[in-house]
């Protein structure tokens, strides 16, 4: 409950406030208002502000034992011209409970502004020009709303509690480095926060409640700007054309959460310990291409995602960077937490959809949408070990970024682990009813990750394109699953994933298609810069990359047992040139300018990942110019095995098995183009198996010193030598769905259950099975087969032409020899439908 | 299951008349005794059914006789030479039952297996194959394509499969030092 | 088993020396093909309880036919295959089918890259292609390749017969499938006439294919070793109802050693690119300093003794010929002993095949 006092003692505070920012603009008409004057305020008649502000701040430091976080060049102004005021209107009312109903609106558009962030051990020094800074931020405005400050307190919590609600229009929110600038323009936010607390707790930490949060964002576009004269700006000054865009994001919110923070941090006095926990009631996000926010244009989106976050003792410390000196390491912002326990589960993920269709799901969860099925990702990042290496979660956000980009950008010098081993960590795809997951995730990474938004040229020898750049450098990386786990899915998805967890374990392998490898681990270097624009329409992402992993190792298969096959001692490099992303209405299309890679595997191997046997080395080498793959909504749908016929009936009487995998599943379409090789570019198309080498079978084998056959320079043409428009296609529809599981021979097999060779096996609803013989099947136990990921595969191609198949001996004296002077396939259309189902 | 796998391989080493129970347990049984791990699948690999994606003067539909609708794979052997051909290759094969697991073998295989002492790469054979109307021609031609001036085959034979196949047992692929 | 027939087959200038002098070898042990000391890294491959089986059989739904070949009036001819088998010894003809296994973990089947500069490879510089059956192993150590009755310890072929007595028991698949090929034959308006090969306990140890590139002729190259023994072929036109009919030829301990092509007399197998057909070809002998040599004798140069040594090697020694024998010869119940062809030498080989149709 409020007395007058504090209700003086609040309207000082704020009239204060006010007071100091106008300091060096202030009309004459403000006046200290005396308590008497003010006592006799309330009801209807409240006070209106008017204030037209322009505030600098040279420098505003966060300290934490001896070491500074410096935000400088902080700007408070309006959008269009930074010596020009930002202006607002504010309107303070009482209202009958007691309530203060602070109102405030935008009279024009204000842009906030912080120029540097850097890194200083004394405040106000004036900063070197060129010295590391993480670059700078602003934010647009155009903001109407009100905050409420109830007349009462939440229990346990010395404090306030507000109701706030408030919209921005016309918002802008970027990211400066180097005169490049990324931003989302034309942003919308809504946001409605009943009950909020903000305060202190009886333990002395500061206390911020969300119990009924709800957001909605809407950005037309997220722009980039390469010319240094831009400014958050929609139309390049200079030439007056829109600035090219990415897209547009729209994201709905609705959550509850408690943070607390303390004081103290990871290391030293001082410092922060932040606690938080949060439900998601509901969320939604998309990200929509050419579009008109209506039937124009297409959308890919997470829809209906519910979860939850619970961040344990996250710490903030300015800190020295362990690896400092090594790699432009300094000073960065430390972040570390014990533990954070993430829950998602995403109903619906829709691929070109319209924006209609999507607010219509919004309303009414049953409408029908162009979805590949649902996920849950569940992760739990904590102090782990992985292999051998023992890991903690810690984030040293510092200033610099890529060293030849600029002295602008962000570098994060990061250890993250996700552990798995007793199955915290997985991910669930759902579909048409039934569910796969992948079990008992486990991945760390631990090196730099630097972030600077870059111009297409080149700087100091090294080659940077349009674009957000996400730089990698010495990142040790690994990341595998146990295995698969399948079942027929439950509707709630925490049950659902609990069944799962109780699921047999089969083996992990590789899915057609998805590229998905169980494990994989390495070195990364290099980057990836995701730049505006894409292949369809004006909008779009466009994508160029140089990425090397060395040192790895990548399982194609691993069984529970640990065994598998293995492609270890992995170098692989890949270059993507204008790969360019679109969402178009059959889903995303990604077009692939030019790529080409080379992965060498040092050993291929079966049994153990390290010590087992090796055939030798394989070398696979890629290039394709043109190609495009389309991923879209929807699986096999219904198809006839072993047998052709449109429907049930046809289908069985010429001895197939109908099947019908539902709507959803995913299908991706791709045609890729082998040409000619390049070499001078390192540019082919070739395989090569090596074996016999110097060494071979042990650690210290040496490539290059083996014999080789080699399959060369294969290029796709149409047939006949002048075309190439064709090229070499596949089409994979995957779907988790059931299938015919056969028992091999008769006896007892590897869980003890009985049957008899040819007997069909069968689950029971408590997870178990059994075999029954295929006179005795009825439409009951047929709705209960095994469930197993199946993957309908069609490759199709005119022609495919191999130059020549070679072998080569690399002794002194030794020569490259031809085999055959010319291998063909021409006309192949081969579909394969495999259904994969644990062993027993 | 443990048990009883225990004690047969002490039947094995002490060569005595086992009990009734133990009957002879060929090695396809004793690999899914101790094979947990590995993949069962099934499906069907259909080439060019509906004919392939061609059309000129040899390769067009498969309702002109007057045309190859089938796949095609040639190879030359010498420079300038002819090309070996497996030509038409069309027809499909439904299966039950392929299996992939990588094993450890270190018994069985008439003793062989023990000294042997490492993991394989197993492919089991699928417990039922059925061809439906498979089909390929053995040849040699005079030039690349059949489709170029002059080109001139010469057919072997014409095999072709359909039906249910006998075809039992696991492949088992390793590297060999 | 491979049935290769073609349209006509025009033989030109097929010739085939059996050489003045040649080393006559004991049965048991014809020619000397060790290859244990060649090492090539690769990739092996086993067979594991294996059977297979096929056949002709419309009752059942069972197609498998070989057509596309012609008689010489131009008339096709419809080839049925009733049954093609490959199974465990004591099959009786393919009827009893029990696995069997090809290959053995420790000598298995293998597709290897051979180094060239090897000395038993003998092609330096080259990277050579080859696939092998199990390797033979040395003599006294392995089985007896054609008798099976013969434990261990008894021959050099590895590839052990069913029911071997090993160290871990009874083996009971071996390594030595009963294998068959049984023909339908139509012709024209005569009916069907039956041929059908049916091997016992088949061996092929020693048996390699070797490939390599010969930049030099711009032609793959090839070397090829086929060992093949049996205690039983039985070739017969017996019905598929009756197997065991008596019009049969029965060869037993039947052994082909069969050598086409050398390190330095290559075989090359290609097409015409005119005709199109298949062409066969093993170069003419020769030998770099052939002109060093009068009569076969050394001129006395350096040359001259290099040549003469080459020659010499090549008439005497074993890997380069050929060999077939029959132990016991059985024609339809009547048997006519021993037959054999022995150390047969390839000295020039060229076959075309074409069409003789315009």
């Amino acid at each position: 409950m409020f007395n007058i006092m504090e209700l003086k003692n609040f309207l000082k505070l704020g009239t204060t406030l006010l007071t100091i920012l106008f300091s060096y603009q202030a009309s004459a008409e403000m006046k200290a208002m005396t308590d008497e004057f003010l006592s006799g305020v309330s009801g209807q008649s409240g006070l209106t502000i008017d204030a037209e502000i322009h505030a600098e701040i040279g420098e505003f430091a966060y300290f934490d034992d001896g070491k500074g976080l410096a935000l400088q060049g902080v700007r408070l102004s309006s959008a269009q011209d930074k010596a020009q005021t930002a202006d607002f209107r504010f309107k303070i009312d009482i209202l009958e409970s007691g309530a203060i109903s602070w109102g405030f609106s935008s009279e024009n558009i204000s842009r906030f502004e912080i120029e540097e962030i850097r890194f200083v051990d004394t405040p106000g020094l004036t900063p070197l020009v060129g010295h590391k800074s993480m670059g700078g931020f602003f934010l647009d405005f155009d903001i109407e709303g009100n905050i409420t400050v109830n007349n009462m307190q939440s229990p346990g919590v010395t404090g306030g509690v507000y109701d706030i609600d408030f919209s921005i229009r016309d918002g802008r929110l970027g990211y400066r480095t180097n005169g490049n600038e990324l931003f989302l323009d034309g942003m919308s936010l809504d946001v409605n926060s009943q009950g909020t607390v903000l305060g202190v707790n009886p333990a002395g930490e500061l206390t911020l409640a969300l119990p009924n949060f709800l957001a909605e964002l809407k950005v037309e576009a997220m722009r980039f700007s390469d010319n240094p004269n831009n400014h958050g700006v929609t139309a390049d000054v200079d030439s007056l054309a829109v600035l090219p865009s990415y897209g547009s994001i729209w994201a709905n919110l609705d959550l509850n959460a408690n943070l607390t923070i303390k004081s103290g941090g990871a290391s030293g006095s001082q410092g922060m310990t932040i606690n938080a926990d949060s439900v998601i009631n509901r969320a939604d996000v998309a990200w929509g291409d050419d579009t008109d926010w209506n039937e124009a244009g297409a959308w890919v989106g997470a829809l209906g995602v519910t979860g939850s976050v619970d961040l344990v003792n996250l710490t903030v410390d300015v800190l020295d960077d362990p690896d400092v000196g090594v790699n432009n390491n300094g000073v960065g912002l430390a972040l570390a937490f014990e533990r954070l326990d993430a829950s998602f589960h995403i109903q619906d993920f829709v691929l070109g959809e319209t924006k209609q269709n999507i607010d219509a799901y919004v309303i009414n969860g049953l409408t029908p949408v162009k979805s590949i099925g649902g996920f849950d990702i569940n992760l739990s990042l904590a102090d782990g070990i992985y292999n051998t290496d023992p890991l903690t979660n810690i984030v040293y956000v510092q200033a610099g970024g890529n060293s030849n980009a600029g002295y602008q950008g962000l570098r994060l010098d990061t250890q993250l682990n996700i552990i798995g081993s007793a199955n915290e960590s997985n991910f669930v795809y759902t579909e048409d009813g039934s569910s796969l997951m992948f079990s008992g995730l486990e991945a760390y990474v631990d090196g730099d990750i630097t972030v600077d938004v870059t111009a297409a040229g080149n700087i100091s020898g090294t080659d940077y394109y349009d674009g957000l750049r996400v730089g990698f450098e010495d990142l040790a990386f690994g990341y595998r699953v146990e295995g698969y786990r399948v079942a027929k899915s439950l509707e709630n998805s925490a049950d659902n994933v609990a069944n799962l967890k109780t699921k047999d374990l089969q083996a992990a392998h590789s899915i057609a298609g998805l590229g998905f490898s169980p494990s994989m681990e390495g070195t990364l270097n290099g980057h990836i810069t995701l730049g505006p624009g894409g292949n369809k329409g004006q909008e779009g992402i466009t994508i160029n990359s140089d990425v090397y992993i060395t040192d790895g190792s990548m399982a194609k298969f691993i069984q529970d047992d640990g065994n598998g096959v293995w492609l270890s001692g992995l170098n692989y490099d890949v270059h993507l040139r204008d790969m360019m992303l679109d969402v178009t209405s059959e889903g995303l299309s990604i077009y692939e300018g030019e790529s080409w890679s080379k992965m060498d595997v040092t050993d291929f191997r079966i049994g153990d990942k390290n010590s087992g046997a090796s055939f030798g080395r394989l070398i696979l080498e890629s290039y394709t110019v043109g190609s495009e793959s389309i991923i879209s909504a929807g699986g096999a749908g219904q198809v006839c095995i072993g047998g052709i016929g449109g429907d049930s009936a046809t289908c069985e009487a010429d001895n197939g098995r109908w099947e019908d995998r539902g709507a959803q599943g995913i299908t991706i379409a791709t045609t890729k183009f082998f040409k000619d090789n390049i070499d001078s570019e390192g540019k082919r198309n070739r395989i090569t198996w090596e074996t016999g080498r110097a060494g071979e079978g042990t650690s210290a084998v040496s490539n290059g010193t083996g014999m080789q056959l080699v399959f060369d320079n294969f290029t796709t043409n149409d047939g006949n030598d002048l075309t190439d428009t064709y090229g070499f296609r596949s089409d994979y529809n995957i779907d988790v769905s059931s299938t015919r599981v056969l028992k091999k021979s008769n006896g007892p097999d590897s869980n003890g259950v009985s049957g008899n060779k040819g007997d069909e096996k069968i689950m029971n609803a408590d997870g178990t099975y059994s075999y029954v013989a295929p006179g005795a099947i009825t439409a009951a136990d047929i709705a209960n087969r095994p469930v197993g990921i199946a993957v309908r595969t069609r490759t199709h191609f005119k022609e495919l032409d191999f130059e020549r198949i070679n072998l080569a001996n690399p002794n002194p004296g030794g020569e490259v020899s031809t085999l055959l002077y010319g291998l063909k396939l021409q006309n192949f259309d081969i579909t394969t439908d495999i259904t994969a189902t644990p062993l027993d | 299951m443990k048990n009883k796998f225990k004690i047969f391989i002490v039947c094995i080493f002490a060569s005595v008349n086992c009990s009734a129970e133990m009957a002879s347990i060929n090695d396809s049984e004793l690999s899914e005794v101790t094979g947990q791990s590995g993949v069962y699948l099934s499906g069907e690999v259909s080439i060019n059914e509906q004919g392939g994606p061609l059309a000129d003067s040899y390769f067009g539909a498969c309702t002109d006789s007057a045309k190859t609708c089938g796949a095609r794979l040639s190879f030359q052997t010498q420079e300038s030479g002819g090309w070996f051909v497996i030509d038409d290759i069309k027809g499909s094969i439904a299966f039950e039952g392929l299996t992939f697991q990588v094993r450890e073998i270190n018994s069985g295989f008439g003793g062989d297996g023990a000294l042997f002492n490492k993991a394989v790469l197993e492919i089991g054979m699928p417990e039922s194959i059925r061809m439906n109307d498979f089909e390929f021609t053995l040849a040699t031609g005079s030039s690349s394509r059949p489709s170029d001036v002059g080109y001139k085959q010469v057919d072997f034979m014409t095999v072709e499969m359909s039906g249910e196949l006998t075809l039992e047992g696991n492949l088992l692929v390793f590297p060999t030092p | 088993m491979r049935l290769i027939t073609s349209r006509i087959v025009k033989l030109t200038l097929l010739s085939v020396l059996l050489p003045l002098n040649y080393v006559s070898a004991e049965m048991t042990s014809l020619s000397d093909n060790d290859l244990s000391e060649v090492d090539g890294a690769g990739i092996g491959l086993v067979m594991d309880d294996f059977v297979f089986s096929h056949g002709n059989d419309i009752a059942n739904d069972k197609v498998f036919k070989i057509s596309g070949i012609t008689d010489s009036a131009g008339a096709p001819v419809s080839i049925n295959v009733n049954q093609l088998y490959i199974a465990s010894s004591g099959s009786n003809n393919g009827t009893t089918l029990d696995p069997v296994n090809l290959g053995r973990l420790s000598n298995p089947y293998e597709i290897d890259l051979l180094d060239g500069d090897d000395v038993d490879v003998g092609l330096p510089g080259e990277a050579v292609l080859q696939f092998a059956a199990p390797t033979k192993v040395a003599t006294g150590t392995g089985y007896s390749c054609i008798d099976p009755t013969l434990g261990a310890n008894s021959g050099d072929c590895s590839s052990r017969p069913a029911d071997t007595l090993t160290s871990d028991g009874l083996w009971e698949n071996g390594e030595r499938p009963d294998m068959g090929l049984e023909l339908e034959i139509t012709t024209g308006t005569s009916g069907p006439k039956n041929l059908n090969f049916n091997v016992k306990s088949a061996v092929f140890d020693g048996s390699y294919l070797r490939l390599w590139g010969d930049d030099d002729n711009k032609k793959m190259a090839a070397e090829f070793r086929l060992n093949f023994y049996t205690p039983e072929l039985q070739i017969s036109t017996c019905s598929q109802v009756n197997q065991a009919c008596t019009s049969s030829v029965k060869m037993q301990d039947f052994q082909l050693e069969l050598a086409l092509g050398t390190t330095f007399q290559p075989l090359y197998i290609g097409a015409d690119n005119v005709t199109g057909g298949l062409t066969v070809e093993i170069s003419k002998i020769t030998h770099e300093y052939i002109s060093n040599l009068n009569a076969g004798v050394s001129d006395g140069t350096a040359n001259g003794d290099a040549a003469a040594a080459f020659f010499t090697d090549y008439y005497t020694n074993d890997n380069y010929r050929s060999n077939i024998v029959i132990g016991k010869l059985d024609i339809g119940g009547t048997d006519l002993g021993s037959a054999k062809v022995e150390g047969m030498l390839i000295q020039y080989l060229d076959v075309k095949f074409r069409d003789l149709a315009p």
